[in-house]
């Protein structure tokens, strides 16, 4: 609650910041209008938490939602978003790895299609540089062996 | 029941939007999925918007933090002690969810940068498409910069306009640990919109 203006007759920052969570009122309503200083740094304020409102959201789509909605109903605790394809090419790209790196780029180009509409880039940055260690790797063993 | 009906007891059935948020979630506790179901009808907007907000860097894992926090809220719905409104329990759950999830995006990313492999580029989303303010993106910037302890509260006080008891009590803070992170997220942004950061 804002109280007493302080030093001067205005409340510091910290305070005016504390008193705009729950409005002016009162005391702080009446300074506010008389103060030209406070009222500017009021406004900036309100002004930023204006500006952090209207930052674009993403929109969540109703299939989305229905989606969401379908799977938390019918017990399903997979993640829905998920294509339900990529998890094979995942474990073909590994096995050309492992064999290897013959088919390395064959099994990297199935799974880069596989998975172009339904993995975040954080699981596309892995498996590519899961690929990236396994040619490394392969390009360390000596012919032959 | 197609989640809009439930049974109560043997003698009579309600509609769910007579049910109050606190039996819905308790309905959960039990296992209910029908309830889930209802309460995610209620709250799936604000909670989406919410995690929006956070900023999350790729806009495709709002939809799974979406679901997790749902999932989440079933296992600790019989740990809610309605110290605050199920809506603002819903954003605490999911910004634990988000912490983690950013966390590890980070952990992630700096061990795929040590491995010399460059991310990937996150698409655009429609709106950001067409937004591309200065303001905006300096704003947008500094608000995925800020540290989680800091950002939680501001987007669930000044974006999402819970009260500051409700806040304080769903993150277990204290109200001056709560005020004097509010003021440094203020304080932070404002230079990032003055164009200081």
């Amino acid at each position: 609650m804002w109280s007493m203006p302080r030093i001067g007759g205005c409340p510091d920052e910290r305070s005016l910041s504390r008193a705009f969570s729950r409005g002016a009122e009162g005391a702080l309503a009446r300074h506010l209008e008389s103060c030209p200083r406070c009222q500017g740094q009021w406004q900036v304020l309100e002004r930023l938490r204006s500006a952090c409102r209207q930052l674009p959201i993403p929109p969540l789509s109703a299939e989305a939602a229905e989606r969401i909605r379908f799977a938390l109903v019918n017990h399903s605790t997979q993640r829905i978003r998920r294509a339900e394809g990529w998890r094979r090419p995942l474990l073909v790209l590994c096995a050309a790895g492992l064999s290897g790196g013959g088919q390395l780029d064959q099994a990297a180009a199935l799974f880069r299609n596989a998975v172009a509409d339904g993995v975040t880039e954080v699981e596309r940055s892995a498996v590519a540089g899961l690929a990236e260690v396994i040619r490394r790797a392969n390009a360390r063993v000596p012919e032959g062996r | 029941v197609n989640g809009k009906v439930f049974a109560l007891g043997r003698t009579r059935a309600v509609a769910a939007s007579d049910i109050s948020d606190g039996a819905l979630l308790a309905a959960c506790a039990t296992g209910d999925r029908a309830a889930l179901g209802a309460l995610f009808d209620r709250h799936h907007e604000h909670v989406y918007r919410f995690l929006a907000r956070l900023r999350l860097r790729d806009p495709r894992d709002l939809e799974d933090l979406l679901q997790a926090t749902f999932l989440e809220a079933q296992r600790r719905a019989p740990r809610f002690r309605r110290r605050s409104s199920v809506r603002t329990w819903l954003m605490a759950v999911a910004a634990n969810l988000a912490r983690y999830h950013i966390r590890a995006e980070a952990g992630r990313r700096v061990a795929m940068e040590r491995m010399g492999v460059a991310p990937g580029p996150i698409p655009d989303a429609p709106l950001e498409v067409t937004e591309r303010r200065q303001d905006s993106r300096r704003l947008m910037a500094a608000l995925a910069a800020l540290d989680d302890r800091l950002r939680v509260p501001f987007v669930l006080c000044d974006l999402e306009g819970v009260s500051g008891e409700q806040v304080a009590r769903s993150l277990g803070l204290r109200m001056g640990a709560l005020w004097r992170r509010l003021h440094q997220a203020r304080k932070l942004l404002r230079r990032a919109l003055e164009g200081e950061a």
